[in-house]
């Protein structure tokens, strides 16, 4: 049975007098794939944020297992979130701009390789080294994931879909133990959207990774996510397999704001 | 013709000194966002430093260039670890004040301790003239040049290829993204931080050797001059700086050769404003407003 991984124990964020997420419990196991949905405003993205670390709850606990012991997330900051484990995109697409897509990736591999103060200023053998490793560490992702013929060119060069495809690829490189994907679809072709579902799948089953995301294409969730956490107006409306929160009356409700019954 | 290219190789000299300063404006402006008007205090403290170590322990010069660049790597270091870091998320107009106290504070510091008095500095190498085509260029103009440039191709190889350099553009791009991406944001900012400094050092140790004289608040003009070298270059952009500069130094020199020497401040000032005007973003910055 999968240990689980995250942990999220009645959190709460207020903004001045406004509760942006109320009172959120929710856990995700390993090699888990999540979707988290709901209404615009419900709260998603307030969630993720403190899930990865950039804002801090108001109240409540997050976790996350690390080496057999579970870490406090919440208020903790964002470089010690990373090194739990923890990796994710942005719904705004923040890539590197200028790097290029190989470099925005060997950056994210920054925290796996060593290199002293004395070897970046005059290159010793073990600053090649450690660049050989680094540059083939990227190649390998590059390969992976398909990413060959744009993996010279400047990131904010690129299409729409190519970029959010190398920020999941950069997000990756962390060596994640769970991903946060924040609307990876956005903006995408139903081809692209086919592609991207092929691609996140993959990335679970050979990275041996949990992966939760944000998504508003229903036919995306509904075909990948294993389960879904339903948010509305900041609190947990419902939670279980696809099928379970599509039947679920008071989701229907939420989606169509109309009477469950009448609708179906 | 041949006033104007003899003035033109004192613009380069000069220029070359402003480079070495305006680099690390633009490097810190690039990744915390602020104006580090202690800079040219930092450049100062280098200078005195090579004083020191020449006069105290006899220093070549090679020595005292090297002295100076890790002294001052220090010295930045400390500043942002003591007057910046604590201020990672204040407003900028807070930074930019304590900018300004860390400059008062080092330039009247120094006073206290060494008087404001303008000192000689040691004369490790000694002046030969070479003269070709009636162009005068000494072997301390020729050794500002060598200087810069090297120290200019170490830190754009720093940038371009190592880790630190991803480490440091990541950051200037998104500090966000790099932190979440694993980039220790605080280490990174220091590693600018000591090799802005560093060149700034060797500006300072430069700079006593060209002009032979030092004095606590010597940093003030060049340091002003050298952030106008980064703003015409398009702040954040470090070929910018370094052209810039070249520009200003030139331009001073210029100044000076058709005889308004009182002017070349000004002239200096006015191309900041021109520049501000027509081309906020500097020649090689970049032309999307910023994001907030």
């Amino acid at each position: 049975m999968a240990e689980k991984l995250l942990t999220v124990r009645n959190v709460t964020r207020q903004f001045g007098g406004l509760t942006a997420v109320n009172d959120v419990s929710m856990t995700i196991y390993d090699n888990e794939l999540v979707a988290l949905i709901g209404p615009n405003g419900a709260g998603k993205t307030t969630l993720f944020n403190m899930l990865s670390g950039l804002l801090p709850a108001t109240s409540g606990t997050i976790a996350i297992r690390h080496d057999g012991r579970f870490y406090k997330v919440s208020g903790k900051g964002a470089t010690s979130v990373a090194q739990h484990g923890i990796s994710r995109t942005f719904q705004n697409i923040r890539l590197f701009g200028d790097m290029t897509v190989r470099e925005n990736i060997m950056a994210a591999l920054n925290n796996q390789f060593k290199e002293s103060f004395w070897g970046t200023i005059i290159r010793t053998p073990h600053y090649y080294r450690t660049e050989r490793e680094m540059n083939d560490a990227a190649q390998k992702l590059i390969d992976r994931y398909h990413l060959t013929a744009v993996a010279d060119s400047p990131a904010n060069k690129l299409p729409y879909g190519m970029q959010r495809r190398v920020e999941i690829v950069r997000a990756l490189a962390t060596k994640p133990k769970i991903i946060f994907l924040d609307e990876p679809a956005a903006g995408m072709n139903p081809e692209e959207t086919a592609e991207l579902t092929t691609m996140i799948r993959q990335l679970r089953d050979e990275n041996n990774l949990a992966v939760l995301l944000i998504e508003h294409d229903m036919s995306l969730v509904m075909s990948l996510a294993e389960r879904i956490y339903v948010l509305d107006q900041g609190e947990v409306l419902a939670s279980g397999t696809p099928k379970e929160v599509s039947q679920n009356p008071a989701v229907v409700k939420a989606y169509l704001g109309g009477d469950a019954n009448a609708a179906g | 013709m041949q006033i104007f290219m003899q003035q033109l190789i004192n613009g380069l000299s000069l220029g070359s000194i402003y480079a070495l300063l305006a680099l690390g404006y633009t490097m810190i402006y690039g990744i915390i966002k602020i104006i580090h008007f202690a800079h040219g205090d930092v450049y100062m403290l280098g200078a005195f430093f090579g004083y020191y170590t020449i006069n105290v322990w006899h220093f070549n010069f090679i020595m005292a260039l090297f002295g100076s660049m890790i002294f001052c790597a220090l010295v930045g270091m400390l500043i942002e670890f003591v007057a910046y870091r604590p201020l990672r998320h204040s407003s900028r107009i807070a930074v930019l004040i304590t900018a300004i106290g860390v400059s008062y504070f080092l330039e009247n510091g120094m006073s206290v301790l060494f008087s404001g008095d303008t000192r000689d500095f040691p004369q490790v190498i000694k002046q030969v003239n070479y003269e070709w085509f009636g162009i005068r260029v000494t072997n301390i103009q020729l050794l500002i040049f060598a200087t810069t440039i090297i120290l200019m191709i170490i830190l754009q190889l720093i940038v371009k290829k190592t880790k630190m350099g991803r480490a440091m553009r990541a950051a200037a791009a998104d500090p966000v993204a790099a932190e979440l991406m694993g980039i220790n944001i605080n280490g990174t900012i220091s590693f600018v931080f000591a090799i802005g400094s560093a060149m700034a050092g060797a500006a300072g140790v430069l700079i006593g050797l060209y002009y032979n004289s030092i004095e606590p608040t010597m940093g003030l003009t060049p340091g002003i001059k050298a952030f106008v070298a980064a703003v015409v270059g398009g702040v954040g952009s470090i070929p910018g700086a370094a052209v810039g500069a070249v520009i200003i130094g030139c331009l001073e020199s210029l100044m000076q050769a058709i005889g308004f020497s009182a002017f070349k401040d000004a002239a200096v000032y006015v191309v900041l404003i021109i520049v501000l005007l027509f081309l906020p973003a500097g020649l090689f910055g970049n032309k999307q407003p910023e994001k907030v």
